[in-house]
């Protein structure tokens, strides 16, 4: 039995197979809210969001991680393999980060050390730099197919991805006033430049002539599916799917901006301020 | 500078409005934006058509090949199974000239035979006509009891039509299994009652001359199949024959000689060790001599063919002697032959035979052409 998916190069059947990690993993992540929840309390209104919210985010790590797309993108399927990323790296990072209590948000302040790194890390051009290399870095085939085959390896890649995620979404989804100046045109700027990020890895996969990666090409087939077109595939869901996500991220952001913009006519307002929290570094 | 000193820094530095954070923070991530900056013209430029040198995983072997390049090539094995429709297939007569990639295998195979199978098939689709067209692959299965005929058409059409499938008993595939060097399979029963086949997983890769020089075990990638395979159909045979004859037997007479030209056109040494033909009980290869004023003939144990050399195989010296012969040889007969070469395997002979006295004629028209355009055998 295997503790976390990675490729074994055996037949693909669709019979269930446990990956105990992976219910450690999310079972730790739940706990750890569990106990955050507790701590920072809340208004009950906020709270239904924020858990359901943070559950989305549970749900999309877990299917990304677990049986069968997990199964699947670690040793059989490009395509399988793309979708886990984006759901761990677009989908469940705004989800659970929007599913943080603010007061654990404004409880950082009395983490100094701590607040100072975060801070660093999820600098718009800081997150953006991290996330595009670790999203190219294993996406190359000499450390995807090295890695892909152990599952401490395969651990590595999903955790990276899940860390560059948080980090890249933080920015814009963590309510903190850590960038009073992250107007809201940045804000779509930023997640524009990503999906500009993204084309030289589509090009890569869709129009490469031959499978880049072995762990695909060399995996007993899945009904039939060809490596190549596998591969394909998978290039079509990151421009597209990521692509939409992105793109329904800047459409929130901008309905957002331009309900605020109506509400006061003609003022230049930054994103309002969210009370309770303050900023324990900046003057 | 101290990279601590860097952080410290920038540290201090926040905290002074927007416009020097910005200019901290720029240069805190320059180091990243560098490092992106660097990995991604190397992937983008890894684009289409150059992914499959990036992915390659064989090495390249001396004759600019990516498949295992055999120390002993394998002659093409000669022998007759039912196909997927229960016809014979007489695998020699029926690839022959063809590039033919040999497969043992069996249809519920869970790994190696699926993915052989279809990343043979994918690179195939991709490749010139010219390809295709002079590319057999010929898979054998190993588990006839649970392969039938119509299974296994099912099962290669999925792959490609042109797939040739062919089934014998166990015996006959392991006879050719050991023919050609390959261990025999091993059934392994599993619970239940059913069982798996361990075999050998390398495709053999038989030139359009009738020689495997080359093996793709599994692991072989799409990339270099495509690399391998328009090298493979178009590489000419190390050894060509030309102007073969037979020279017409004298009346009621049960022997004659086989000449011919042999070109060496690689860069290896080779020799004919050995020769066969339907028409002769016996073949030998023989030199002639001078010894004491007498000519004499005498067996030898093969004929060398030099690198770049051009050997030939004429009366006066080295030649071949048909003996035995299975019946009568008029002129304008062919002759069909085959020599055994040290390095090169088999290769095919077709010879006509010639009135004796012909031959002066043959021969002067061999000196002043020496290369041979006119007539090729074989």
């Amino acid at each position: 039995m295997q503790w976390w998916c990675a490729a074994q190069g055996v037949a693909w059947d669709w019979t269930w197979k446990p990956y105990p990690g992976v219910w450690l993993f999310v079972l730790a992540l739940v706990l750890s809210y569990g106990a955050l929840r507790r701590r920072a309390g809340g208004d009950a209104s906020a709270r239904t969001g924020e858990i359901a919210s943070f559950a989305g985010g549970i749900f999309a790590l877990w299917a990304a991680l677990d049986w069968p797309i997990g199964a699947l993108g670690a040793g059989y399927l490009a395509s399988a393999h793309m979708v886990q990323f984006l759901l761990i790296t677009l989908i469940a990072p705004p989800l659970l980060l929007a599913g943080v209590p603010r007061r654990a948000y404004a409880g950082l302040a009395g983490r100094r050390r701590l607040h100072a790194v975060l801070r660093w890390l999820t600098h718009p051009l800081i997150a953006l730099p991290i996330f595009n290399a670790v999203m190219i870095s294993t996406h190359l085939p000499a450390v995807n197919d090295s890695l892909m085959v152990s599952q401490l390896g395969s651990f590595a890649i999903d955790f990276a991805w899940l860390a560059s995620g948080l980090v890249f979404w933080w920015p814009l989804v963590a309510p903190v006033p850590e960038r009073p100046w992250m107007h809201e045109l940045l804000k779509i700027g930023y997640l524009t430049v990503q999906t500009i990020m993204g084309i030289p890895l589509f090009f890569y996969l869709t129009f490469s002539r031959f499978p880049v990666y072995s762990v695909f090409e060399l995996a007993p087939r899945v009904h039939g599916i060809g490596a190549h077109a596998d591969q394909q595939v998978a290039g079509l869901i990151m421009k597209i799917v990521g692509g939409l996500i992105l793109m329904g991220a800047v459409t929130v952001i901008f309905l957002r901006w331009s309900r605020r913009e109506e509400e006061a006519p003609g003022l230049a307002r930054r994103p309002e301020s969210r009370g309770d929290v303050t900023d324990p570094v900046s003057p | 500078m101290d990279r601590s000193r860097l952080v410290a820094t920038s540290v201090a530095r926040r905290g002074r409005g927007p416009a020097p954070c910005l200019r901290a923070a720029a240069r805190r991530a320059l180091p990243i934006l560098v490092l992106v900056a660097l990995v991604l013209p190397s992937v983008a430029g890894c684009g289409a058509g150059d992914a499959g040198e990036f992915a390659a995983s064989g090495s390249a072997s001396e004759g600019g090949l990516r498949g295992v390049v055999l120390e002993q090539p394998i002659p093409k094995p000669d022998f007759t199974l039912l196909d997927t429709e229960g016809r014979p297939f007489d695998f020699l007569a029926e690839t022959e000239g063809y590039l033919t990639l040999l497969f043992f295998g069996y249809t519920y195979c869970p790994d190696i035979c699926p993915v052989h199978l279809a990343n043979l098939a994918e690179v195939l689709r991709g490749m010139p006509w010219e390809v295709q067209s002079r590319t057999r692959v010929v898979f054998v299965t190993l588990d006839p009891a649970r392969d039938t005929p119509e299974r296994i058409r099912k099962w290669l059409d999925a792959f490609n039509r042109e797939f040739i499938g062919l089934r014998g008993t166990q015996e006959e595939v392991a006879a050719i299994m050991n023919s050609i060097g390959l261990p025999p399979a091993v059934f392994e029963e599993l619970p239940g009652g059913d069982y798996t086949v361990g075999h050998a997983s390398q495709v053999i890769a038989f030139s359009p001359d009738g020689v495997a020089r080359v093996i793709y075990p599994f692991g072989i990638r799409q990339a270099d199949w495509a690399h391998d395979l328009p090298k493979l159909v178009r590489a000419e045979p190390s050894i060509v024959v030309r102007r073969a004859f037979v020279a017409q037997p004298i009346a009621d007479g049960d022997r004659t000689a086989l000449y011919l030209t042999l070109e060496n056109r690689s860069s290896e040494p080779d020799e004919v060790i050995a020769a066969r033909s339907e028409v002769a009980g016996r073949v030998e290869l023989h030199t002639q001599i001078e010894r004491d004023g007498r000519v004499t003939m005498l067996p030898i144990a093969g004929v060398p063919l030099p690198p770049g050399a051009s050997v030939r195989l004429a009366p006066g010296g080295d030649h071949i002697m048909l003996l035995e012969l299975t019946g009568p040889l008029v002129a304008g007969d062919t002759v069909r032959a085959e020599l055994e070469l040290r390095r090169g395997g088999r290769i095919p002979v077709a010879a006509e035979v010639r009135p004796y006295g012909e031959l002066e004629r043959v021969l002067a028209e061999d000196a002043r052409d020496p290369v041979g355009a006119g007539r090729e055998g074989g």
